[in-house]
């Protein structure tokens, strides 16, 4: 009796025993990520990101919170939130903990200042900022009152205000909406629903031109009604324009970031040459849109922020399905994971996104907080291994992807990084291997190349005496063939 | 005798391969093709689709291996030679065409072999070539489809006793038939299915109203 309820007792720690160890073991995380294979079929994988830190009003020292348009991170990690129907701009540490919140504006002498109207000077529903390290300034888009506001990055005290330049081409309102600085002091200013691309100031705060016109892609019906209607009908037809950018950001090379949500784009994600082309490198399994419609055009990711990580790895923020996509600088998918929803963790109206070291931090303007992510142990190992891969540490990027496989052995990145270690190795039959379970056809065939050169080699002798036969076989067929034919005659 | 017969069967096949006009004169006029071989040769080419399907080499192969259903492959292979056949014979039928269905699945048969040879020579080879060397093999399996398209064309001139422009405006026609035939197999096999959910519901309706 006693043998029977111990063996009981047994199957059941064997029943239970494991589930409880799983659930707390740290692995369990909040997201459920996925990625997309070959076939563009999406395939789970662990989430890459986990919740760590919620930034709300409780940790604002009795400031009223009503949701945060837009993030910006400096190096020494404050992040700065844009709160703008409080019209506000609350700084905290990395880790979430209150600094200090901006809405009247102080000069050097802590004197609260006044502008030219006589009015002190207060934040107007500002929507974006930026913080230049180079120059240790802050940069808020205060989109309400048309103005640029620059503070300083230690004591946050009025230190310029930029007005719509006096010598600004177009018919875009300057109603500034989100802000990069590049290391040459230029200022990216993004116009919401403007056509005529991202406006350039001078570091003066002179106008520069219009950059990075988004060519929009033209439907063939569409084309093709154009192409025989008369111009009345034309003058009456919904006009074609150039898709607008929505928001910017900037990478360590310098060149800009920019996404669009308008289904009429070519593109969703942009990487901006100085003469305003897009280099993005599409070079992986899908092109960077985020979720991959196969039917219908309307599902499609509504990007609204990017954020660069300096080895050109980048996350995208989908505001459609509340999801966070993290692209290698090849563009090829590591990550996607998030959700709507009202559950903690998941998101209602994302906003924007930014790097804060190697966490996330996501804002939300419906949502009254922000949240820090935080790389889990797959999303570390992957964003190690992209690192490495990006500097060309192969063989630490080898550990990794080795890493990653033990955590999500469907991850096709992780093979073709490890077939491309073999092939810088000239490991030909190892690198063919993971090349083709990382369904890479391009390295794959690189791999095979190289593989059926050694092969020759090696057998060339045997090749060389079947060739030689075989020509020496055709030759006696010929010769007796018109022997034969001369011999009818 | 027999084995003479295929003997000599299978020689017009090569000589029709090669001569396409003067072969399938032969073959329609003088009785000496077999549908039988045609079939066969049908049955061979859906195999040799499953084949290439799943052993072209990798460098050029995109199909996804493990969500192949072979059977599908064979049939969706073979119902086109069939739709084909069909509705060609129904249109050359009002178009004064003297080829009867048979002759039509001869010809049919009979062309496909250049093309099945070089899929199987392709098949091979595409395992040992780079991305680079793809367009070889891509262009040996142009060649096929071409000298396909040739010797169809040449058999159906042949045996319906066209000339060449009436041929292709047949052949236009025979589209459209395919495509009507298609879509009345649609409808007939979607009608069935909802009279047979109707059927299978009233039947359970009626087992519980019995119970």
């Amino acid at each position: 009796m006693e043998k029977k309820s111990l063996l009981i007792l047994l199957v059941f720690l064997l029943v239970f025993l494991p589930t409880r160890v799983y659930a707390a073991d740290g692995k369990s995380y909040d997201y459920d990520g996925y990625t997309y294979n070959y076939w563009w079929n999406a395939v789970e994988s662990p989430a890459a990101f986990q919740l760590d830190t919620v930034i709300d009003e409780a940790d604002m020292g009795g400031i009223k919170v009503q949701g945060f348009n837009d993030v910006a991170t400096s190096e020494d990690g404050h992040i700065f939130l844009v709160d703008t129907l409080e019209s506000r701009v609350n700084i905290t540490d990395q880790n979430g903990s209150f600094i200090k919140s901006l809405k009247v504006i102080r000069d050097a002498d802590n004197k609260i200042v006044i502008d030219e109207s006589g009015a002190q000077l207060v934040f107007n529903a500002p929507e974006g900022v930026f913080y230049q390290e180079k120059n240790k300034e802050l940069y808020i888009a205060d989109t309400g009152a048309e103005r640029i506001v620059v503070l300083d990055g230690s004591d946050y005290t009025l230190k310029r205000v930029i007005k719509k330049p006096e010598n600004m081409a177009g018919v875009s309102e300057f109603r500034p909406s989100k802000i990069v600085v590049d290391s040459a002091d230029r200022i990216y200013v993004v116009v919401q629903s403007s056509y005529e691309g991202i406006i350039e100031l001078n570091p003066d705060g002179t106008f520069s031109r219009y950059f990075g016109v988004n060519s929009p892609s033209v439907n063939f019906l569409d084309y093709f009604w154009k192409s025989i209607s008369s111009d009345r009908q034309k003058e009456q037809m919904k006009k074609t324009f150039a898709p607008a950018f929505n928001n910017v950001a900037l990478d360590s090379d310098g060149f800009v970031y920019a996404v669009t949500f308008d289904a009429a784009a070519e593109h969703m994600v942009f990487r901006l040459n100085s003469g305003g082309k897009n280099v993005l490198r599409e070079e992986g399994n899908t092109f960077v849109i985020g979720d991959i419609h196969k039917m219908n055009l309307n599902e499609q990711s509504q990007f609204v922020d990017v954020a660069v990580k300096d080895y050109g790895t980048y996350a995208v923020l989908d505001k459609y399905k509340g999801r966070i996509f993290l692209y290698d600088f090849d563009g090829q998918l590591l990550n996607a994971f998030g959700s709507l929803g009202k559950t903690k963790g998941s998101f209602s109206m994302p906003t924007g996104i930014t790097w804060s070291g190697d966490n996330l931090v996501v804002t939300d303007s419906a949502l009254k907080c922000a949240y820090i992510l935080k790389p889990t142990d797959f999303g570390k190992a992957a964003l190690q291994a992209s690192k490495s891969y990006y500097y060309g540490n192969w063989d630490e990027a080898l550990v990794q992807f080795e890493n990653i496989l033990k955590l999500n052995a469907n991850y096709e990145v992780a093979y073709v990084g490890i077939g491309k270690n073999y092939l810088m190795k000239d490991d030909f039959k190892k690198a063919m291997y993971y090349f083709k379970l990382g369904n890479n056809r391009a390295f794959y065939s690189k791999a095979y190349n190289g593989h059926r050169g050694e092969v020759l080699q090696e057998n060339f002798g045997i090749i060389a005496v079947i060739f030689v036969s075989f020509i020496t076989l055709i030759l006696y067929t010929e010769v007796r063939y018109h022997k034969k034919e001369s011999g009818h005659k | 005798m027999k084995n003479r017969n295929l003997k000599e069967q299978l020689q017009y096949l090569k000589y029709a391969m090669f001569h396409p006009f003067d072969g399938f004169y032969e073959i329609k006029y003088r009785g000496k093709g077999s549908a039988l071989i045609a079939l066969a040769i049908l049955v061979l080419y859906g195999i040799m689709q499953c084949i290439s399907y799943q052993y072209t080499g990798f460098v050029m192969n995109m199909n996804a291996i493990f969500q192949m259903n072979s059977i599908s492959i064979f049939i969706s292979a073979l119902s086109v030679f069939l739709l084909f056949t069909v509705s060609n014979w129904t249109i050359t039928t009002l178009f004064n065409g003297k080829g009867n269905m048979r002759d039509i699945f001869i010809v049919l048969g009979y062309s496909v072999v250049p093309m099945l040879l070089l899929n199987g020579v392709t098949v091979v080879i595409s395992n040992f070539v780079i991305t680079e060397e793809v367009i070889i093999v891509r262009s040996l399996q142009g060649i096929g489809v071409v000298w396909f398209v040739f010797i169809l064309l040449a058999g159906l001139c042949i045996i319906h006793e066209y000339s060449f422009a009436v041929n292709i405006k047949t052949l236009l026609a025979t589209a459209v038939a395919a495509f009507i035939i298609v879509f009345l197999g649609i409808l007939f096999f979607s009608l069935m299915e909802r009279m047979y959910y109707f059927v299978v519901s009233v039947a359970r309706e009626m087992v519980r109203r019995i119970h």
